[in-house]
């Protein structure tokens, strides 16, 4: 396939845009420290890596609201990494990670069975089931130190902690584009337009909707133990199938499917509350569910593709292609 | 025996209660293809709303009632035209559009500080606390569960009968198979549509008038009833109506069960909606070897 | 419409050896209280055009799926290549072993380029190791030239880097037949492939199939439209409500009173 050849303008805005997005990435919250703390921002960007984990089963062509007790997971696990073993945090993250992959086989076992809007409420009994037979017990001030997490003297501040999730989700983001243009990507694709076709020339849905769905759940996992490290505790009843379907309604919002759609929405909407709660706080308290759901369905009816769709028509404007 | 027998009691009261809630969502899936995961929301509104008239503007319980499930009847009339209408051929993106207007509700209900104040409201319906002895056991059930559980009967043998048996049932089945075709038959879609969503909401609405008087008006407790709902509804494949009411049966005398009989597992009560779904899942896996899969996908990602 | 190039026949010698290639013996399925298929035999060999004929709802395309393996059958065998197909369709295997096919709606991968289609088919080859026996020159070529090759041999002169959502009904037919030719198979299952093509694209249809049997494939059609079963068929299966009721060659076909009954309906 011979590649286009790109018009000088298309070369520079794409060349500015890289830039303009480094710059944007290296400086991080500092650029907000006028609207409220650090602590905002490190806030959103695990929002957007969990949304990233949402959207990431668009590519199968399903949706799963049970990533947000495999969140929760993420930061139980971390959490007892810590009190049981005197691993470095890097081990300990890498662990977690791959301790997402039971969960995951469940709910793939699921994802296989089920379809569309079936698969959708076996994902959000098993959220609710997690939520009231486990996190209910294992979170919480009230309960015992398995549901805190700790940070390392390395992490102390905010600003540092930005650096380690910013980092991570850049990795997480580079290795996501690079599967959509790899033959893997072809085949996904492949897969939802036809599983049938898909099948009978030779390939196997089952894994490869496997894949995607512990790849979806070992990104909620690593979300779950940065948020962990952010917030040291939870509130019990945090990790519960309510807090899902609002970051489904991010993840619409970003346009599913999309990466750069989901991180848009997660910071957006993940960090945009909380230097809210700082500027305005008698409004956020009382109207952040409805923001978030009217949002969410202006954008719905009005907006198809969502930030991503609407990011994707300025992008082609401005490199001044037809 | 006794203790047995108490254990089906309150389960068919738990059941019915899901089962209630179960049906208006698979009527709704049933003849519009989209899930209604607002129906428990659109239910919290309206029993605020009638909260709102019945305790704070001092009018009768009737009026009171009525007013909330016009308020949802209304809903669905907006939601219709307002969301399904730009939205057509889509159940995915209209599916979708419902957990944003459940978010929403949510939202909406916050939002009047003098709703939340007070954690146990009720609905004072003119049945409340009046009580009769289930012969045989000790368990006293009230009136306005047994109301609730008629109520089930009544409604989900009429819908029942409905789809099957009538004109405007027909018709309704037949816009969601095809709509295009049910228009060439002189059916006009758009109204049968509209007629589907604001009957949809009003049950929605009625769901909680019968339901509030017995598990009290509060928004987390009604949430944790949407979500048995579902569970429910897909134990009845989202189709069948008499599975469905037969789910919710099940599943509130397996939470009795659990309660009376295996007090020392407390946490397994949590886990029958999803331990149910297992079993009905693995029971349908022979089933599925049966037809040929379709292409089409429920999200369609980012194009 | 003629081959780019022609290669040499499959063992060197001339014309195809025909063998029993599937041989599928009194196939049951029903769903739902119908009886979709009753005792089906049929056989299909290396090197012959075979088509399965019938009013709709013959039960033509559920066939098909049972062969593929989208569809478990109550009873019957069907064997393939010597190897017994086990009951639980797979239908994954099945292509790895050489069961291609197309459908009635061509089932392109519409998000992605004709190229990419088709590259599909090549890399299910690869990984289930098949040789391509219908035209060994492809064996040394890279996947994107064989690609191509593949693309010529049937005759689509469009732009590989094309999107498939783009490409007329014609061009969709012709790569998707492509692709299920880059999948190496050795049985070539195709359903109603001239149905939405006119005139000139049916004829061009009957000499790609006639090309493809004598190169080694086993191809079975389902066809409605008569001149492309007349010409190009050697044996006919007549289905009417998931019963055999006819079989023979294309001249005995036609003049088969059971046939006609059933097409035209009792009445005559």
């Amino acid at each position: 396939m011979s590649v286009a050849t790109l018009t000088s303008r298309t070369f520079t805005t794409r060349a500015a845009g890289a830039g303009l997005l480094a710059a944007f990435v290296l400086a991080g919250p500092k650029l907000f420290t006028w609207a409220g703390p650090a602590a905002a921002y490190d806030f959103g960007l695990t929002v957007a890596m969990l949304v990233v984990a949402v959207s990431v089963l668009a590519w199968i062509g399903e949706i799963s609201l049970a990533v947000v007790a495999q969140m929760g997971l993420g930061m139980v696990t971390l959490s007892w990494f810590q009190d049981h073993t005197s691993f470095p945090l890097a081990l300990s993250l890498v662990l977690v990670t791959l301790s997402s992959i039971p969960t995951s086989l469940i709910l793939g076992v699921f994802c296989l069975r089920l379809r569309g809007v079936n698969f959708v409420i076996a994902s959000l009994a098993f959220a609710g089931m997690t939520q009231k037979a486990f996190f209910q017990k294992v979170l919480g001030a009230a309960t015992s130190l398995h549901g805190r997490v700790s940070r390392p003297e390395m992490f102390r501040s905010d600003g540092a902690l930005y650096y380690l999730i910013a980092l991570s989700l850049v990795g997480v983001v580079v290795a996501l584009y690079r599967l959509q243009r790899s033959r893997i990507g072809t085949a996904l694709a492949s897969l939802r337009d036809s599983e049938t076709a898909f099948w009978t020339l030779g390939y196997s849905p089952a894994a490869y909707k496997l894949f995607v769905v512990c790849l979806s759940g070992a990104i909620a996992t690593l979300a779950g133990a940065y948020y962990g490290l952010l917030q040291g505790t939870v509130p019990s009843f945090y990790f519960n199938p309510g807090l899902a379907i609002v970051y489904f309604g991010f993840a619409v919002a970003g346009g599913m499917g999309s990466i750069g759609g989901a991180i848009a929405g997660g910071l957006f909407f993940g960090a945009m509350p909380k230097y809210m709660e700082v500027l305005w706080p008698s409004i956020y308290n009382k109207f952040d569910f409805l923001f978030y759901g009217l949002v969410a369905l202006l954008i719905i009816v009005w907006v198809p593709g969502g930030l991503a769709g609407v990011g994707r028509r300025l992008w082609s404007r401005v490199e001044g292609r037809a | 025996m006794s203790k047995f027998a108490q254990v089906l009691v309150i389960g068919t009261i738990a059941g019915s209660i899901y089962g209630f809630i179960a049906i208006g969502m698979v009527l709704v899936y049933r003849t519009t293809g989209v899930l209604n995961v607002a129906h428990g929301g659109i239910g919290i509104l309206s029993g605020y709303v009638a909260h709102e008239l019945i305790h704070f503007r001092h009018l009768p319980y009737y009026v009171g009632i009525t007013g909330g499930v016009a308020i949802a009847a209304l809903l669905g009339l907006g939601f219709e035209l307002i969301v399904v209408r730009r939205l057509p051929g889509r159940p995915d993106l209209q599916t979708a559009a419902t957990l944003g207007l459940y978010t929403l509700l949510l939202g909406v209900v916050v939002t009047v500080p003098w709703w939340t104040t007070n954690a146990f409201q009720v609905l004072p319906s003119p049945l409340l606390n009046k009580t009769f002895r289930v012969p045989g056991t000790v368990q006293a059930v009230t009136y306005d569960q047994l109301l609730l559980l008629v109520a089930l009967a009544v409604f989900s043998a009429g819908l029942y009968w409905m789809l099957r048996r009538t004109r405007i049932g027909l018709a309704m089945r037949a816009v969601s198979d095809s709509s295009a075709a049910a228009g060439l038959m002189g059916i006009k879609p758009q109204t049968v549509s509209l007629v589907l969503w604001v009957v949809g909401f009003g049950l929605s609405g009625l769901t909680t008038m019968l339901v509030a008087p017995i598990t009290l008006l509060d928004a987390n407790a009604l949430s944790l009833l949407t979500l048995k709902a579902l569970t429910v509804a897909f134990l009845g494949g989202l189709v069948s109506l008499p599975l469905t009411v037969a789910g919710g049966m099940i599943l509130g005398t397996l939470e009795a069960f659990n309660d009376l009989y295996l007090v020392h597992l407390p946490d397994l009560k949590y886990a029958w909606p999803f331990l149910l779904m297992v079993i009905s899942l693995l029971w349908r896996a022979a089933e599925k070897r049966r037809s040929v899969r379709d292409d089409a996908p429920v999200v369609a990602a980012a194009a | 419409m003629k081959l780019a190039e022609r290669p040499a026949p499959m063992n060197g010698v001339g014309p195809v050896e025909r063998r029993d290639l599937l041989v599928i013996e009194e196939l049951a399925i029903s769903f739902g209280g119908i009886r979709a298929l009753t005792d089906v035999s049929l056989t299909a060999r290396t090197g012959e055009v075979a088509a399965v004929i019938g009013p709709n709802g013959a039960g033509k395309t559920t066939l098909f799926n049972c062969i593929s393996g989208l569809l478990t059958p109550d009873r019957g065998s069907i064997t393939f290549d010597g190897h017994h197909l086990h009951s639980m369709g797979n239908p994954m295997l099945r292509a790895r072993r050489g069961i291609g096919r197309t459908y009635q709606t061509p089932r392109l991968f519409r998000s992605v380029t004709v190229l990419d289609n088709l590259l599909m088919g090549c890399r299910a080859a690869n990984a289930a190791k098949r040789s391509y026996d219908f035209d060994p020159s492809l064996r040394s070529l890279r996947p994107e030239e064989r690609a191509g090759r593949i693309a010529e041999l049937v005759g689509y002169r469009g732009s590989l880097g094309a999107p498939a959502s783009g490409l007329s009904f014609g061009e969709m037919r012709v790569v998707e037949l492509a692709r299920a030719l880059c999948a190496s198979p050795s049985l070539l299952m195709l359903d109603e492939p001239a149905s939405g093509l006119d005139v000139d694209q049916a004829q061009g249809l009957v000499g790609l199939v006639r090309d493809l049997a004598d190169l080694g494939l086993a191809v079975l059609l389902i066809e409605h439209d008569m001149s492309v079963v007349m010409g190009v068929c050697e044996v006919i299966t007549v289905l009417d409500f998931g019963s055999v009721i006819a079989r023979g060659a294309p001249r005995e076909i036609q003049e088969n009173q059971d046939v006609l009954d059933a097409y035209l309906g009792k009445a005559h």
